[in-house]
């Protein structure tokens, strides 16, 4: 029964991979891999929690989107009541879902919840199925500067009752926000925290460039937390050193620049040149003229 | 009332935002996909974490927001406030070519057409051979751009130099210019898909590609404007290649995140033909404390991938 | 003139009339429209699938096109050279020779501007040149130096031409009857007069003063395209010298050959003489060891350190796949005329022909030489590139176009030397009335 299921798997997962994800094109010559469903769970400081559901398959070392999947997901129990929304993956394999409103007493009655994501089977493609159960929580992101040395104080907190609680043993990531991947604010990969729910990590970035005033985008989060899922906080500070963006080069008359932009010691040389020239054929050209008058 | 709007509107993006592209930086100039959202007027109600209901404009919630196209003059200026640079770490080399064919998948180059070539370097007889990917170095003095009669290849304000293939008239003076060879030309008419091929062509992406013109490694700013990296970046699976903006004085391969400035200091990282003074935007990290033997990439089937393509 | 006295103008005049192609001007003339229909289809076969049907690769990204225009341009100098320079200084023995230089340069120069589209990726792009220009560029440079030399040519060939145009126009013989309109209309008006007189001369002048540093401009500009990258063998500051030279050298040799071929095809033995040969001889000669002594700068300064960019290219050259042509092309294209013409016997019609052939073949392999063998040492190795790539050999359209091109500058020659008299007529009279006077 076992490998009659592994053998169904494979052939939906082959079937899935010629007709689903044809724009992969170099997965042809890979060994056929199940597909994989996960969900996750996102939550920032301040605003809406929400769900990543992601269909994927793993070639190489590799994991690859397979998109264009219908996932459903529940809250807590897999009943039309408590479907929290349906999405189709997209190319890059994933589908957000944001908790509705309608949700909300169920959303205050606990703080333990489980998101569980099914796909139907469609066609001959096997029904799938992912949860994940996280605990309500949040961090708190605070700047410190005591005699000059710069830190930030990060707190996790826990929904427990009506109350937040402070819980330790919790790995977090400081960073310092930046456009393609953010920067860690010291050696350390993350940090963990203590029995006050506390971390107190020393910003190690000096003179980093931040905006034109010297803001830097703070930001500290959980990854795949197994109680939590991901929480994220940031905060704006000014610890960072005002960008001199320089232009220069760009804005002035190089040999590199573009058509308007010719160095004027060119101009000067090309045009004379040319003009001297230009002017000797069009003095020459009346002469032809002129020899034309003395004729007719 | 305008100062509402600003940290409503950065403080929703940034969470819709994570997790999808990457996030987003709102310390900076430049944000990607942000400023190009026109709210709708439709407000939506979400729960908050702790049960509260708060009202979002609709055009926020969209994952990805479209981005309206570029004109051509906007493509020739560049990304304001950026200054894109890329740390090439050698000693994680084995020549997987992952990142080549990404590239070449990625900008629907034709067969003979590679923007990322991977040498297989030896300076001399007893001193080590090694591998050595090589991108555009989108030279801040670039000689290219200073011969091309057309203004066919120009160099932005982001430092990054492109190609317009709807001006270049093909004379190929900037291919003999360039002292890295990196670039290559259409000398046929490029095989492509009819619905690559028909579309208008965008310096950005490079793409399609055009008959009689030349192309190159573009940096892939089209990706940077999303927020996300380069194909060849993403694809490396050892994490060879680093992205970044000399002005957030940081790079990324990905899963990590380096100061730039720290890098090239720590590694002793250093420019390619530096004599030259094209100043290249690409830098090397030398091959010490490699991760693999350089023979690790003599694997025949890669070495006929490489001259076959 | 040896036997000047005895020729009146009306044999002068009668003698130097174009006339009709004989039985061999009209094979000539044939096998050249052939050579240039093959040329033209190529090019048909080029525009329909784009540079692919050429063997230029990414490497290897200019060939023989290039190569050929170098020598267009290097050919068009001498029009400037025995014209210009040799009228300024008062030279009168090369006045029969002129309008041969002059005719040469002008046919070579719009050859060499139609060879560079023929090279461009999408010619039907011209125009971005005019719309987007740009000012650094060296291309921008050569096209508007081309532009001028072209133009300054022209005149150069005209102003000349026009005392002659009254006597073709007064000629009752049937050869120039149905050009009459033409010349109608280039030159009706030319009366001859004093103050007409006057006026030409001084255009002749001017322009001599003029288009001596256009020509060094032109050739400059276009060694530039070169010299102005970073690859071993163009990396030169000696290029711009070292290419006038040639191309003066180059230009005479082909003199030579024009004054050959002229001279027995319209029996000009009268005015073209043996001691224009020896002359000219001498010239080449001189030329030859000027050109000599800048490719040894060029090659030897860089072979005594072999830097390491340019130890490759040079090996090659010296030692390698292209040593064959190399040394032909010096063998050829220097010493051996330079051996020939230095000896009185070997300035005589025949073996200054075989001297000026040798010269213009060596000096199209030269061109050959300094294009090609430098794309295929980039700085970064070879890689990733199909087998192909990395060789270089002309493919058969490349040929026919660069053949055709070669044959559509003799043709346009050809078909000057029908209409026009090849030896400017009213000038050999003033000068025999001069040395009648004497
Ligand atoms: S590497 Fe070559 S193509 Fe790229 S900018 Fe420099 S000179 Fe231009
Ligand atoms: S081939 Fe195109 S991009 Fe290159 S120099 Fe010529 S016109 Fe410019």
């Amino acid at each position: 029964m076992k490998q009659l299921q592994n053998k169904l798997r494979i052939v939906i997962s082959t079937i899935i991979l010629i007709t689903g994800i044809k724009a992969i094109s170099f997965a042809q010559d890979s060994i056929v891999a199940p597909v994989l469903l996960d969900i996750k769970y996102f939550v920032s400081d301040r605003q809406a929690p929400y769900l990543i559901v992601k269909t994927k398959i793993k070639k190489e070392r590799k994991f690859l989107p397979v998109k264009d999947i219908t996932v459903v997901v529940f809250l807590n129990e897999k009943s039309n009541t408590s479907t929290l929304g349906k999405i189709i993956t997209n190319e890059k394999g994933e589908g957000k879902i944001i908790i509705p409103v309608s949700f909300k007493s169920t959303w205050d009655s606990s703080s333990e919840f489980t998101f569980k994501a099914t796909s139907e089977p469609v066609g001959k493609t096997e029904a799938l199925t992912a949860e994940v159960v996280i605990k309500k929580a949040k961090l708190v992101l605070d700047t410190l500067n005591e005699d000059g040395v710069r830190s930030i104080r990060i707190t996790s907190l826990e929904k427990n009752g009506s109350e937040w609680k402070p819980v330790k043993g919790v790995e977090v990531k400081i960073m310092v926000k930046r456009l393609l991947g953010d920067l860690p604010i010291g050696d350390e990969e993350s940090y963990t925290t203590d029995s006050s729910g506390q971390i107190i990590a020393q910003f190690k970035r000096d003179s980093l460039p931040g905006d034109i005033n010297g803001n830097l985008v703070l930001l500290a989060k959980t990854e795949d937390n197994d109680l939590y899922g991901n929480l994220l906080i940031e905060k704006n500070c000014k610890w960072g050193k005002p960008l001199q963006d320089n232009n220069d080069a760009f804005n002035s008359r190089t040999l590199w620049g573009a058509h308007f932009k010719t160095p004027f010691w060119l101009l000067g040389i090309a045009y004379s040149i040319i003009i001297g020239v230009w002017g000797i054929i069009i003095f020459l050209v009346v002469q032809i003229f002129k020899i034309k008058k003395l004729g007719a | 009332m305008k100062n509402n709007d600003t940290s409503r509107r950065e403080f929703l993006t940034a969470a819709l935002m994570a997790g999808i592209a990457g996030g987003c930086s709102s310390n900076n100039t430049f944000r990607p996909g942000e400023d190009q959202i026109i709210p709708s007027g439709e407000m939506v109600k979400l729960l908050s974490v702790d049960g509260e209901i708060i009202e979002v404009d609709k055009a926020f919630l969209k994952p990805i927001p479209e981005l309206p196209p570029i004109t051509n003059s906007e493509e020739r200026i560049g990304i304001e406030g950026k200054k894109f640079v890329m740390v090439i770490d050698l000693s994680r080399c084995k020549n997987v070519g992952a990142c080549k064919s990404e590239c070449n998948h990625a900008h629907h180059l034709n067969p003979g057409q590679n923007w990322i070539k991977i040498h297989a370097m030896q300076e001399a007889e007893h001193t080590a051979p090694y591998w050595e990917p090589a991108t555009c170095m989108h030279c801040d003095e670039p000689p290219c751009v200073k011969v091309c009669p057309v203004d066919a290849t120009f160099k932005r304000m982001d430092g990054i130099v492109l190609i317009d293939s709807d001006r270049c008239i093909g004379c190929r003076f900037c291919m003999a210019a360039c002292p890295y060879s990196t670039r290559v030309f259409n000398w046929q008419e490029p095989v492509a898909e009819k619905e690559i091929a028909t579309q208008h062509y965008s310096c950005e992406t490079s793409v399609p590609q055009k008959i009689g013109t030349v192309s190159k490694c573009d940096f892939c700013p089209d990706m940077a404007r999303k927020g996300e990296l380069p194909h060849c970046v993403s694809a490396c699976p050892n994490g060879v290649f680093f992205f970044g903006d000399m002005n957030e004085d940081s790079v990324t391969n990905g899963a990590e995140t380096f100061r730039f400035s720290d890098l090239i200091k720590d590694k002793a990282g250093y420019r390619l033909m530096e004599d030259l003074g094209t100043k290249p935007r690409v830098y090397y990290l030398p091959p010490v404390n490699r991760n693999f033997p350089f023979e690790t990439g003599l694997k025949t089937d890669t070495i006929e991938k490489n001259n076959a393509k | 003139m040896e036997n000047s006295t005895s020729i009146t103008s009306e044999i002068i005049t009668n003698d130097l009339l174009p006339q009709k192609f004989g039985k061999l001007g009209m094979i000539w003339t044939g096998v050249l429209i052939a050579f240039c229909l093959v040329g033209a289809f190529a090019y048909y076969l080029q525009l329909k699938n784009c540079l692919s049907v050429t063997a230029m690769r990414d490497y290897v990204s200019w060939g023989i096109y290039i190569s050929n225009f170098v020598f267009f341009v290097a050919i068009s100098l001498v029009g400037s050279l025995i014209t210009a320079v040799f009228r300024l200084a008062n030279v009168k023995w090369s006045t029969p020779l002129t309008r041969i230089a002059e005719i040469i340069a002008v046919s070579a120069i719009l050859f060499a501007s139609l060879i560079i589209i023929v090279d461009m990726g999408r010619p039907e792009r011209l125009f971005n040149l005019f719309l987007y220009g740009r000012l650094k560029s060296p291309i921008m440079w050569d096209v508007i130096v081309i532009g001028t030399y072209l133009f300054l040519s022209l005149l150069l060939l005209y102003f000349p031409l026009l005392p002659d145009l009254k006597i073709l126009m007064g000629s009752r013989k049937g050869s120039t009857k149905k050009y009459n309109k033409l010349y109608h209309f280039l030159g009706s008006f030319w009366k001859g007069g004093r103050l007409q007189n006057m006026l030409n001369k001084r255009a002749v002048n001017v322009l001599c003063v003029t288009i001596i540093p256009v020509a060094f401009c032109i050739h400059t500009v276009t060694s530039w395209l070169f010299a102005t990258t970073y690859r071993p063998g163009w990396d030169s500051t000696n290029f711009g010298a070292y290419f006038i030279s040639g191309a003066f050298l180059v230009g005479a040799g082909g003199v030579l050959i024009a004054m050959y071929i002229f001279r027995k095809a319209y029996n000009l033995e009268k005015y073209i003489t043996e001691k224009h040969f020896d002359k000219m001889g001498r010239i080449v000669v001189l030329l030859a060891l000027l050109y000599l002594y800048f490719n040894v700068n060029e090659y030897l300064v860089p072979a005594f350190k072999m830097k390491k960019s340019e130890d490759a290219h040079l090996t090659q050259l010296f030692a390698g796949d292209y040593a064959p042509i190399f040394w032909f092309a010096i063998l050829a294209g220097m010493i051996i005329p330079i051996l020939i013409l230095i000896f009185k016997k070997g300035r005589k019609p025949l073996p200054a022909l075989i001297a000026g052939i040798l010269v213009v073949v060596g000096a199209w392999f030269k061109r050959y030489l300094i294009v090609t063998p430098t794309l295929l040492h980039p700085f970064l190795p070879m890689t990733d590139v199909p087998e192909n790539y990395k060789h270089y050999f002309p493919s058969w359209q490349e040929w026919a176009i660069a053949m055709g091109s070669l044959a559509g500058a003799l043709l346009i020659i050809t078909f000057f030397a029908r209409v026009f008299p090849i030896i400017p007529i009213q000038e050999t009279i003033n000068e025999q009335h001069e040395t009648t006077a004497k």
